[in-house]
């Protein structure tokens, strides 16, 4: 059988072309669409709503919603309206948050594990349509109630080890973040398995995905260097150090990115990276180049990878191309 | 001002308990017979507001769509405005918002008192406006704290932004911001007239030209109602609810008719909705709503004009009847 394939969406290109791509991604056999919620650019409920009307039974999951500025019923709200329009297609996927963006917005993300166990806890109880009474960390429930509708799966993404045991102990699923080494994802599904075990979790039971940065170009000199001006950008967190370390033989100096980033220089911070990194913690070559580097992830235990399509108009159509490569195109054009 | 009747139209309002099938017919249709806008009120536990006003966006081809009553206490500025911005890229020139405090009662089921609560809504509006801009924002609300939040996404026309009021005050703060009034549903014109001018008052005041004040949008939702006696009752029974806010009191004191809230309020504490009903004689109906037969629904609708209310909301009814009136109200007013 072949292996499924997601698209995920970083909310950073036009909605038209992410119509575009979605109806591309369905057409070349993608399971899934993502829509990651990045603060400040497109916001993933209006975008997974918008792509219902250029799709026919991909599955949606507006994705990385954080309980600290989405409280549960507003989301439940949402999500059950999403499913109302899209049918059983639905998943919702749930996390902290990046903690830089959330302290833009005046909030603190304080104790993120207690915070995400209420939070699945809530929405389920919401969807189950009785009123519900909590006294959670960062809200209260009175007696609120849904009127309408149903829940749908419930994706917890993290990277933290706490976070990722809740995961396996309460998701449906888990999602693990972009620019992963297969070492680290290795080392984070061990964690998923640790609180799928805690929580007496069937084997299967819970969905391992996870995203798959992937740059594709003719040229895979081109594809490479553009991976790495993403991966800069993603390492100006410290969040990645335990990432970074898993590939010790490419020396990479995580101090002095974050430093270029601090002082506006992302050029600089190019100097950091060795063209090596682009394809240790993402896919990026030519189109057969990326069809193997693929391959490597879907054998590191995900069930669920999923690649973004971006680029140029070239760029999407051979993205496209893989996912129909790998996926054998079982929707048909 | 508000004393020169103004030009207005009139659009549909949805409450989120339709199903979306419903709701995406009947917005197509109003389109079709003229309907100036479509609203969508956020009441906690019905549909979403954002995401209907995308479901219904993409079931119409130009009439303008309007997630209404987004209350500071449950929703964030910088998720409101990444949203709206969204929904804007999507069907530019096609998107407005209001922002309103939102249904108590319902708000503290989800543990929220609404403090400074006028305070807050203005807040919000502010918030919204200034992210548009795309800068970072530095902004202390009283339900929120911007640090630097900034959207990137380009609004590809203006999103249009109201405050819901349900009282002169709320109306008046309304006035000092930037944003169009919307009047909630069950107001009497007087009321709704009086409500307008203590925003145009407030927005004079605050330096706006009369020109500028004269052109800022006004918007009242109110109940419709055929005179078949089952749709004129619903309409009395969804007053009846609505006339147990206490915040009602002066509407209801303006309208000069004999209605007992009192009652109304004991009833409704003890979920005897047909008492309250049966408190809310036809004269309150009538005044109250845009019920009866078509040239009295018109005659109702040049009434809120006349109060300087530009554009009437209304709800299209749960009967194909209903919505058949509605629709020629629509087609009759806005031509």
């Amino acid at each position: 059988m072949a292996p499924t394939l997601g698209v995920y969406f970083d909310g950073f290109s036009s909605t038209a072309e992410m119509l575009e791509v979605a109806r591309g991604a369905e057409a070349a056999g993608a399971d899934s669409l993502w829509f990651a919620q990045h603060m400040g650019f497109r916001e993933a409920m209006v975008w997974a709503t918008a792509a219902v009307s250029v799709t026919r039974d991909i599955r949606l999951v507006p994705t990385a919603i954080s309980p600290y500025l989405w409280p549960p019923l507003p989301v439940a709200m949402s999500m059950a309206t999403l499913a109302e329009y899209a049918g059983p297609r639905v998943a919702l996927a749930v996390s902290v948050g990046n903690l830089l963006n959330l302290s833009e917005s005046g909030v603190e993300a304080v104790k993120p594990v207690r915070v995400m166990r209420e939070y699945v806890r809530d929405l389920r109880a919401l969807w189950a349509g009785a009123p519900v009474q909590a006294d959670a960390e960062i809200y209260r429930l009175r007696g609120a109630k849904m009127a309408f509708g149903q829940g749908c799966p419930l994706y917890v993404a993290s990277t933290g080890p706490q976070v990722l045991r809740l995961a396996g102990e309460v998701g449906d699923g888990i999602l693990l973040s972009g620019a992963l080494t297969l070492a680290s994802c290795r080392s984070m599904l061990a964690h998923v398995d640790e609180g799928m075990a805690q929580g007496a979790r069937a084997p299967g039971s819970v969905r391992k995905a996870g995203f798959i940065l992937m740059s594709i170009a003719e040229d895979g000199a081109v594809a490479r260097a553009e991976m790495l001006r993403k991966l800069a950008f993603l390492f100006r967190s410290r969040g990645h150090a335990t990432n970074i370390a898993s590939a010790p033989d490419l020396a990479i100096d995580h101090a002095a990115i974050m430093a270029c980033y601090a002082r506006h220089d992302p050029e600089a911070a190019l100097n950091y990276l060795p063209e090596a990194a682009a394809t240790r913690f993402a896919v990026a070559g030519t189109p057969g180049e990326c069809r193997d580097q693929l391959a490597a992830y879907l054998a590191a235990g995900m069930d669920e990878p999923i690649i973004e399509v971006t680029g140029t108009q070239r760029q999407r159509h051979l993205a496209l191309e893989v996912i129909a490569d790998v996926t054998g195109g079982r929707r048909g054009a | 001002m508000s004393q020169v009747a103004r030009r207005g139209r009139i659009g549909i309002r949805f409450e989120g308990f339709e199903t979306l099938e419903e709701a995406r017919s009947i917005a197509a249709a109003a389109e079709a017979a003229g309907a100036s806008s479509v609203w969508m009120t956020q009441h906690l536990g019905g549909r979403d507001a954002l995401t209907l006003a995308g479901v219904i966006a993409g079931a119409t081809r130009s009439i303008r769509v309007v997630p209404s009553n987004l209350s500071p206490f449950i929703a964030h500025p910088t998720t409101t405005a990444m949203a709206l911005a969204t929904l804007a890229e999507g069907v530019p020139g096609r998107v407005a918002a209001s922002v309103g405090i939102g249904n108590q009662l319902d708000l503290s089921q989800s543990g929220i008192a609404t403090r400074d609560a006028e305070v807050a809504v203005c807040d919000f509006v502010a918030a919204l406006e200034r992210l548009f801009a795309r800068e970072p924002v530095h902004l202390q609300g009283v339900t929120f704290r911007l640090e630097g939040a900034k959207l990137t996404v380009a609004l590809p026309a203006p999103v249009p932004l109201f405050v819901t009021a349900l009282q002169p005050s709320l109306a008046g703060r309304a006035g000092s911001t930037g944003a169009g009034l919307q009047l909630s549903a069950g107001f009497f014109p007087g009321f709704a007239a009086r409500c307008v001018q203590a925003y145009e008052a407030a927005a004079l005041a605050a330096g706006t030209s009369a020109a500028a004040v004269a052109a800022r949008p006004r918007a009242a939702f109110a109940y419709f109602g055929t005179d078949a006696p089952e749709s004129f009752e619903g309409v009395r029974r969804k007053l009846a609810y609505l006339l147990r806010n206490k915040l009602m009191a002066e509407n209801l004191a303006l309208s000069g008719l004999a209605i007992d809230q009192a009652a109304i309020i004991d009833c409704v504490s003890r979920r005897d909705l047909d008492g309250a009903a049966r408190r809310v004689p036809d004269e309150a109906v009538e005044a109250f709503a845009v019920a009866g037969s078509l040239k009295r629904c018109g005659e109702r609708a040049e009434a809120f004009f006349a109060a300087g209310i530009d554009e009437l909301l209304i709800n299209v009814g749960s009967t194909a009847a209903e919505r058949e009136a509605a629709l020629a109200l629509i087609r009759a007013v806005n031509g």
